[in-house]
């Protein structure tokens, strides 16, 4: 049972004055301190490839993804504790896609270069649970990218993770997107649908299927005809 | 967690078999052979609750393995399916942990003798090795039956599909969090049985205030246990558990506080004149509360590091700032806004206002 947790993050009182050090002291409990001893310099010495500036373009998405996704694999590597600390994460936007995090989730600077939306740099890049590491600017990408080599070793499907945020955030929040067959195969099946209702409703109904079912279990192929069962079920209710 | 008796099937919980007590084994940092648990130090054995094993903290420690026994009585298995076997049945634990987004399948053994009794073992050595440093958080593992192959439920009726969860127990918890945040940072939560205990009465939860603290909640209210183990996120068990949290977390919280600057007070009246040499002399629990939750001590609440913490509630000692002001004034407000309780309190409200409650 969990009970209370703080609201640190509401006591950041100035958010615009913040330095990456207090930030992720106040909200880790960690100074930089405690990353010393992991050897960052893997992934520093490489510049990711940030030179299209901040967007939302999604080819430009999937490829940081991926190179996020390569570089920390040399790091975890060593320390293989590295990405489940979401000190780590806030460290990575901060310091390293600082700008990309300010344009993509800050809504850019003013002319004057103050951030336009500053309290939203804390949001997107704190906490631990399933939703907070799905809104963490760098994280949703490493998991985009890792969901897509756990599922056929490849990155081929991270563009398909990434194209649509409410596809996204609905596979990755749930415990039924931890398992990357089944993520793949909500991806799949949710993408072509226009309708954000209905790909919701979808998600919703795969999730409450899966509650008495051990999904750990199943083959590929049964995930997939499972999704698609249900799918198909939604569309032709909604059709009648 | 799952509960109670599949609405969709016919089998059920499975029971720890407590004839067979379950082993575990530590692997320390830099050992290279396992102690069993039976023969930790009384330290250690603050580890193993009931449903939960908690290594926060426990840097020392680099793996765990365990053994799991459970049986069932099949009969309402073998009235529904008839009789099932290794071909259509497996038993295993289904392991998750957010933090790592992992949730994975290790396959035990299982026996059904000639009485018809169910006998499942699982033995982590031979098929999930824990080593702590590849997980965060929580590990949950869940025994769990499934059906290999799809069955139809002659009583029900109903076809299950391969993977349907058949029968459970309850998980058990692996706790690992190196830097909890919150009360669970400073508070262990345990369930017992009030009515057990003189001086107990009318309370639902009791606050040991030693060096690690717990608080304790009345087993015997099963009403309450069920809402504030309920994991739902939203809805009407939600709220409730919410506001009860919020009660528990308001008192528990201004108590622990309240005997945190005691002690302050009295090793600063004891000669410590420096902030940091306070913090030294504090008992752990005193110290935990007031680098969580001591800013709402300090006159303006903007202080985050326990050190600037100390320095402030030092400057209020020495320098004749009201007392009364600054605590019972602000403490009050700080406790709300950080709880919620406004929110808590209008949630409650639209409850009763949203039902068919009466006035009676």
């Amino acid at each position: 049972m969990q009970l209370m947790t703080s609201k640190t993050v509401k006591r950041i009182k100035n958010p615009s004055e913040w330095t990456t050090e207090r930030v992720q002291y106040v909200l880790n409990s960690k100074s930089f301190d405690d990353y010393e001893n992991y050897p960052v310099e893997l992934i520093i010495e490489d510049d990711l490839p940030l030179e299209l500036g901040a967007n939302r373009n999604l080819v430009f998405e999937a490829r940081l993804a991926k190179a996020i996704h390569e570089k920390v694999a040399r790091l975890r590597a060593i320390a293989p504790e590295i990405v489940k600390d979401n000190g780590f994460w806030m460290w990575f936007g901060l310091e390293l896609c600082r700008e990309q995090m300010v344009e993509r989730w800050c809504n850019g600077r003013d002319i004057n270069g103050a951030l336009r939306k500053p309290e939203r740099a804390s949001y997107f890049l704190s906490g631990d649970s399933l939703q907070a590491q799905q809104r963490c600017g760098v994280r949703r990408l490493w998991i985009a990218a890792d969901i897509s080599q756990r599922y056929d070793n490849t990155y081929d499907h991270v563009e398909g993770l990434l194209e649509k945020t409410d596809v996204f955030a609905g596979i990755v929040e749930r415990m039924t997107g931890m398992d990357a067959e089944m993520a793949v195969a909500l991806m799949q099946q949710l993408n072509p649908i226009k309708s954000e209702v209905i790909r919701r409703m979808i998600a919703k109904k795969v999730s409450v299927v899966l509650s008495t079912v051990a999904l750990e279990v199943m083959t590929t192929n049964q995930k997939h005809e499972l999704v698609k069962l249900v799918a198909d079920e939604v569309l032709q209710a909604q059709a009648a | 967690m799952i509960k109670g008796t599949p609405a969709y099937t016919h089998f059920g919980t499975l029971t720890p078999n407590q004839n067979k007590s379950s082993k575990r084994y530590l692997k320390f940092r830099g050992k290279a052979d396992w102690v069993e648990a039976a023969a930790l130090d009384k330290a250690d054995e603050k580890i193993w609750g009931e449903d939960k094993w908690d290594f926060s903290g426990r840097t020392d420690i680099t793996d765990i393995k365990f053994e799991l026994e459970y049986k069932v009585d099949a009969k309402n298995m073998t009235s529904a399916y008839g009789e099932l076997n290794s071909d259509f049945i497996e038993f295993g634990v289904r392991v998750w942990n957010k933090a790592t987004r992992t949730r994975k399948w290790f396959k035990g053994a299982f026996t059904i003798n000639t009485t018809g009794k169910l006998e499942a073992r699982f033995d982590s050595a031979a098929a999930l090795p824990i080593a702590l440093a590849q997980f965060s958080g929580e590990i949950e593992i869940q025994p769990l039956i499934v059906s290999k192959t799809p069955l139809r439920d002659s009583v029900s009726g109903l076809r299950t599909q391969p993977g349907t969860i058949l029968g459970w127990s309850d998980p058990i918890v692996i706790e690992l969090q190196k830097n909890r945040k919150g009360l669970s940072a400073l508070f262990e939560i345990r369930w017992k049985a009030f009515s057990e205990e003189a001086g107990l009465d009318g309370a639902f939860f009791e606050i040991d205030w030693s060096e690690r603290p717990i608080i304790y909640l009345n087993d015997a209210n099963q009403a309450l246990k069920q809402v504030l183990m309920s994991e739902a996120s939203r809805g009407k068990v939600a709220r409730v558990r919410d506001a009860i949290n919020r009660l528990i977390a308001h008192q528990a919280v201004t108590t622990g506080l309240m005997a945190a600057f005691y002690q302050f007070k009295e090793i600063h009246s004891n000669g410590a004149l420096e902030a940091s040499d306070i913090i030294e002399n504090l008992s752990s629990q005193n110290e935990s509360i007031l680098r969580e939750w001591g800013w709402m001590l300090t006159q303006h609440g903007d202080a985050t590091r326990v050190d600037d913490i100390a320095q402030e509630l030092l400057e209020i000692l020495e320098n004749g700032v009201d007392l009364g002001a600054v605590i019972v004034d602000e403490l009050s407000i700080r406790v709300q806004r950080e709880f919620g309780t406004e929110k808590s309190i209008d949630d409650l409200i639209s409850e009763v206002s949203d039902g068919d409650a009466t006035d009676d």
